[in-house]
């Protein structure tokens, strides 16, 4: 479904990835680890199709995924329906007066069919149907982010985005994300760098180092027995203890 | 510098609502086209920024407080409609979610800061660069777009008495006259002008360096 | 007509009759009814505090300089200061009270890209409002005394430098996500 090949991405002069090469099949559920500032969130959206590599190939389903593919409109529209990428910080998506408006707005935008019930059925799913009437910019921001999702999910997409979607959400609705992302038959692509929640979240898990590089690629006993959990320690499977730094003298 | 409610007589406020509804419209439909991926950011934050500028109230020696608008880098990267529709946006959202601004003043307002203001802004920068290269330009386009815009906040208020006042010679709106608002609004606003003007300079050249970048 | 459009409406006729009414009793009676009624219906306490405190400076300002004015006039300020101070909290309560019970988003949504632009300038609003309240605070931990002149210029500098680029980087990824929402594939 997707095949990354050599890619390189960089803001300005600072790299943000490096050689990537992954290859995803149809329906695998992946989980992105690796420290804040690797790379997580920008092979997402390279992913989405919102940026694009300086170097390298991105094909989604065979096809190169560029900026001159991405003007042709009628292959915009089957690209973006197909994939849905959902933000670190929810509330920059969403600009609608109202969450039922904010969830019915792909579907409408798109053409689906029975619009209201796809709402329904979503906000059923994730426990929001209370919040349908109001204002999104009241919302919490857990509420805003359970709405975001309920947007993206609502398109029922074929590859599903998420870019660490529990930061803001309770033990409850993540656990229900983690149900739904199971049960789905979409293929998910998940970056997260808490190791504990990460591992309900999918059965490949792709490392990222801070030196922008896959370092790792496999299940999650793989994952434990290798290297990668102690050279790289915030992936350390136990209960974290607390250093012994000392920031000051005693006086 | 922007007026609050209760000072705008309804003989001035009514045909400026319509006019200024107008403009807006005609505004927008002129700019729909120019709003993208690419210029959407860009608009927002500097509205915002312009929101800011208008919260921020900047205390000068001697008590009282002014503050900015930012509208001459919205009127001169994106041009005056721009400029206009957004400022009018940033009153609007003042006005209706903060009560602050007003809803009768929020034509003048809107007139005086939005549209004198970009428009002075943007032409001004055009006939400068001419004369004295952009840099220059930029400064003078923003310290002009605060002074004209003052000007005819001032003229808006300073008519009032003349215009509405009680039988026996009251006023009922804004009570002073022309000779005490063209002074006291223009004189600070000399200051904010300063402001304004390195402002322009500043966020011009860092915006046109991100959209290039782009 | 939704129901946020017919409370605009309401919210415009009522603030054409305040501008047009100068009876001080009337006013008065106004402004006792919107605040019970505002109360009652439990509206929002702290943003009605927040909207006070900016309108107060202004009526303060000009209630002392009509005075003094008045004081070289030889006129009786008193009917003036009451009138003007009875309409602007009229008419800010009305707002207030329409800002709580009605969704000003949906009201203003005549079309589509406006209602948009609407939303978004407002969520950079409340983002800054927050960075403000935050600044504020950091400004009192760190800071034993409040600042001279040029400190609190400085002040004024970082807090707008550090929200613009946080408010163009969080416009920019709204933008994204418009844009892998669908939202620029129709015009």
């Amino acid at each position: 479904m997707i095949e990354l090949l050599d890619i390189d991405f960089y803001f300005g002069k600072t790299p943000a990835l490096k050689d990537i090469n992954i290859t995803i099949k149809e329906g695998e559920k992946i989980v992105l680890l690796g420290p804040n500032g690797s790379g997580k969130s920008t092979l997402l959206k390279i992913i989405a199709g919102l940026i694009f590599p300086k170097k390298g190939k991105y094909l989604y389903n065979g096809v190169h995924i560029n900026a001159r593919k991405l003007k042709d409109k009628e292959f915009e529209k089957t690209f973006r329906k197909s994939v849905q990428i959902m933000f670190q910080e929810p509330d920059i998506m969403l600009f609608n007066p109202s969450v039922y408006e904010e969830i019915a707005f792909g579907p409408l935008l798109f053409g689906m069919y029975n619009v209201e019930e796809r709402v329904k059925r979503i906000s059923d799913l994730l426990g929001i149907t209370g919040l349908l009437k109001r204002p999104v910019y009241l919302l919490s921001g857990g509420e805003k982010a359970k709405v975001a999702l309920a947007s993206i999910l609502v398109l029922e997409p074929a590859l599903l985005l998420l870019d660490e979607p529990t930061a803001y959400l309770d033990i409850k609705s993540t656990k229900k994300l983690c149900g739904i992302i199971k049960e789905g038959s979409f293929t998910t692509l998940v970056a997260m760098h808490d190791i504990h929640i990460a591992k309900h979240f999918g059965r490949r898990f792709i490392v990222i180092s801070k030196e922008h590089r896959v370092v790792f690629d496999g299940t999650y006993s793989e994952l434990l027995k290798s290297n990668v959990v102690e050279n790289y320690s915030f992936f350390e499977p136990e209960e974290i203890e607390c250093n012994r730094e000392k920031a000051y003298e005693k006086r | 510098m922007h007026i609050p409610d209760g000072m705008i007589s309804p003989k001035m406020y009514i045909p400026l609502h319509i006019v200024n509804a107008g403009l807006v419209v005609y505004g927008f439909k002129k700019i729909q086209r120019k709003i993208d991926e690419k210029t959407l950011p860009y608009i927002a934050s500097l509205s915002a920024l312009s929101f800011v500028l208008m919260f921020l109230q900047v205390p000068l020696p001697g008590g009282t407080s002014v503050h900015g608008v930012g509208v001459a880098p919205l009127a001169i990267i994106f041009g005056p409609w721009t400029g206009f529709v957004s400022i009018s946006i940033v009153l609007l959202v003042q006005a209706i979610f903060m009560g602050v601004g007003g809803i009768t003043s929020f034509s003048v307002n809107a007139l005086c800061i939005g549209f004198f203001g970009s428009f002075t802004a943007y032409y001004t920068y055009l006939l400068m660069k001419k004369i004295t290269g952009e840099k220059p330009a930029l400064f003078i386009a923003g310290f002009f777009a605060i002074i004209v815009a003052a000007f005819f906040i001032a003229l808006s208020l300073g008519i009032q008495p003349v215009i509405a006042h009680s039988q026996d010679g009251q006023p009922l709106y804004f009570p002073f006259g022309l000779k005490t608002t063209i002074p006291v609004l223009l004189v600070p606003h000399i200051f904010v002008g300063i402001g304004e003007g390195l402002l322009t300079l500043l966020i011009y050249t860092f915006v046109k360096k991100r959209l290039h970048n782009e | 007509m939704n129901k946020d459009r017919l409370m605009l409406l309401i919210l415009f006729f009522e603030i054409l009759l305040l501008s047009f009414v100068n009876n001080t009793v009337f006013l008065a009676l106004y402004l006792f009814l919107i605040i019970l009624l505002f109360l009652v219906k439990g509206g929002e306490v702290n943003g009605l505090i927040l909207t006070i405190k900016r309108v107060i400076a202004f009526s303060f300002v000009l209630s002392i300089a009509f005075y003094l004015h008045s004081l070289f006039t030889g006129e009786n300020p008193y009917r003036y200061i009451l009138l003007f101070n009875l309409r602007l909290f009229d008419m800010v309560f009305s707002v207030l009270f329409f800002r709580d019970f009605a969704n000003p988003v949906r009201a203003f949504s005549f079309s589509k890209t406006l209602s948009y632009m609407f939303t978004l300038t407002y969520s950079q609003i409340q983002l800054f409002l927050k960075v403000h309240s935050e600044f504020n605070m950091v400004m009192r931990s760190r800071m034993v005394k409040s600042g001279s002149y040029k400190e609190r210029l400085l002040f004024f500098a970082k807090m707008t430098e550090y929200f613009f680029k946080k408010a163009l980087r969080r416009a920019e990824n709204t933008a994204m996500a418009m844009k892998s929402r669908g939202f620029f594939l129709y015009d």
